[in-house]
């Protein structure tokens, strides 16, 4: 069985909003975007969004989510998601490997079976949308490893096609242009204008700890049980030695020169508040910190 | 208030926040309004018991695991039984305690404007009891007039009640209230009598509580030393002159 630490940060895209609107702040570029459901909040109340993320399913998450205006999953096409189509030949051991350790045999094909319907997409848009859907499946098995007895057993497709389905609703357009991409910091931040960067900055060898379920799923995207997402950020500025606070210092700085808009909102929390206060006003003579509460402090500055 | 209606596995409201992203007080006030509103369904009411299976069915995916377990406990007990029949008794909704709760702490956010709807409501009632009207009604009226106001502009100073220039700003106080009035099925009935608040008497016969509320806001507006003389002045024009003699008899003016 996986440990599934508790050790989510939260990022509301409700929240960024009150933020950009009081400062008249109408693009935003978020280097590190994680999962982009706050971009996609920001999107849907009309504020242009860009993210970029190493990790690939992000990617095609915000493809879904954030470049997508309007492609959705019909019910057929779902349909041809969650199924295993007739006279197709599937890979059915593709994820043999994660067998009795974190999943059942019957799951394990059913990986398989979604990962080949889900690669055979016709869209971007679509492909997104079906793998944020089928995302919620991997975190719900993987929960319900933990609590058998506790959650209700739902057959594979019917999670499926609830989860896929309900991507529908997060699809909308804002008239705007909004982008993603697969890169590193420096390459998004040169990529795109605009009125913002939000950061949440990576914490301290963040890809050792990062969550099972992301990398998990970033495998089972590549196709590779047995992938070390590691190897994705050991040559960025966060893959170094960055245990010791100087060199974790000179990064957020790296990341901080690298955007050249004229506000930054950095995301902290009151542990690390003065740190992030210290590396943004280097860059940003003018600071402003809005704290809702202990877990969220934001650090505005402005040039 | 903000993440009550978020979901543990990131498909809920306004931000799709995930797992322990929730925050526990914002998680535990999801929870506990889910019940609720499965236990005060007006459609289906359902059993303690019965909501609580409901929940059970959203563990893991609306609510966090453990979350469903300790408000399990919560209700039941220290030993929770799924088979045991849960022995819990709901204190009655006070709807009109909860609507004077609402617009108390409406009229709380200035200090200009603290107490008023209390003061409006008190007035109408006692005015309706002299008339051999419904009190509770009519205080409820008040109420449901300051919810209208909650979002005006316009500072109390500013607001001259007995002004032509004010009528409009009245009417669509008045009609303002009727629409939330209306929109709650339980308040429905009360809506004609808001909207017609703001009428005035030479306008056409006007209905005794509608009457009520439009000399209660009047009188509240006023300032004390000139109320006697401008309502006097203002009978049988834009005030209901029997109402308004019940009003000035009250306060021991010669009518």
């Amino acid at each position: 069985m996986i440990d599934l630490p508790a050790r989510t940060r939260r990022v509301s895209g409700t929240r960024l909003l009150d933020l950009c609107r009081e400062r008249g702040i109408g693009s935003i570029v978020d280097p590190f975007m994680g999962l982009p459901m706050h971009l996609n909040v920001l999107k849907r109340h009309g504020i242009a969004v860009h993210g970029g993320d190493l990790l690939e399913w992000f990617v095609r998450a915000g493809e879904g989510l954030v470049a997508n205006d309007f492609t959705i999953l019909r019910d057929a096409e779902v349909a041809e998601v969650v199924e295993m189509l007739p006279g197709r030949i599937y890979p059915s051991d593709l994820f043999r490997a994660w067998e009795g350790v974190f999943f059942s045999e019957d799951q394990c094909r059913y990986l398989s079976v979604w990962h080949a319907n889900v690669h055979a997409l016709r869209s971007d848009g679509q492909t997104g949308l079906a793998l944020v859907g089928l995302w919620h499946v991997l975190c719900h098995w993987l929960l319900k490893a933990r609590h058998p007895d506790e959650m209700v057993d739902v057959p594979p497709s019917e999670l499926a096609w609830h989860y896929i389905r309900e991507t529908e609703r997060w699809v909308v357009s804002n008239g705007r242009r909004n982008t993603v991409r697969r890169a590193d910091f420096a390459t998004t931040l040169g990529a795109v204008r605009a009125d913002a960067i939000y950061l949440a900055p990576p914490g301290r060898s963040g890809a050792k700890r990062i969550d099972a379920r992301v990398w998990m799923w970033e495998a089972w995207w590549q196709g590779d049980p047995y992938l070390n997402v590691e190897r994705l950020y050991r040559d960025t500025v966060f893959g170094g030695r960055i245990n010791d606070d100087a060199s974790y210092d000179r990064a957020i700085a790296d990341v901080l020169a690298a955007g050249a808009a004229p506000y930054v909102i950095v995301q902290s929390s009151a542990l690390e508040a003065t740190r992030f206060e210290r590396l943004v006003r280097a860059q940003r003579p003018h600071i402003e910190i809005v704290t809702p509460n202990d877990e969220e402090i934001y650090i505005i500055g402005k040039k | 208030m903000r993440w009550h209606r978020e979901h543990d596995d990131g498909t809920g409201i306004p931000d799709r926040l995930r797992w322990d992203g929730i925050p526990a007080d914002a998680a535990a006030l999801g929870i506990v309004h889910a019940f609720l509103e499965a236990v005060e369904d007006p459609s289906e009411p359902r059993e303690p018991l019965e909501a609580l299976f409901a929940l059970a069915a959203e563990s893991g995916r609306r609510f966090r695991v453990e979350l469903v377990r300790a408000f399990r406990a919560f209700v039941g007990g220290a030993t929770p039984d799924w088979d045991a029949p849960i022995e819990l008794e709901l204190p009655a909704f006070d709807e009109e305690t909860a609507l004077a709760g609402l617009v108390a702490r409406v009229d709380a956010r200035d200090s200009m404007t603290e107490g008023r709807s209390e003061r409006l409501a008190a007035i109408a009632a006692a005015l309706a009891e002299r008339l051999g009207l419904d009190a509770a009604q009519a205080a409820r009226l008040a109420r449901l007039l300051a919810l209208g106001r909650a979002v005006e502009a316009i500072s109390p100073d500013d607001f001259d009640p007995l002004s032509r220039f004010a009528r409009e700003h009245r009417t669509s106080v008045a009609l303002r209230a009727a629409a939330i009035a209306g929109s709650v099925p339980r308040y429905a009935a009360d809506a004609p009598y808001l909207a017609a608040s703001a009428a005035w008497f030479e306008d056409g016969a006007q209905d005794p509580r509608a009457a009520v509320l439009a000399l209660a806001v009047a009188a509240d507006a006023l300032p004390p030393a000139d109320a006697v003389r401008r309502l006097t002045a203002a009978a049988g024009t834009q005030l209901d002159p029997g109402v308004t003699r019940a009003y000035l008899a009250g306060l021991g003016a010669p009518s």
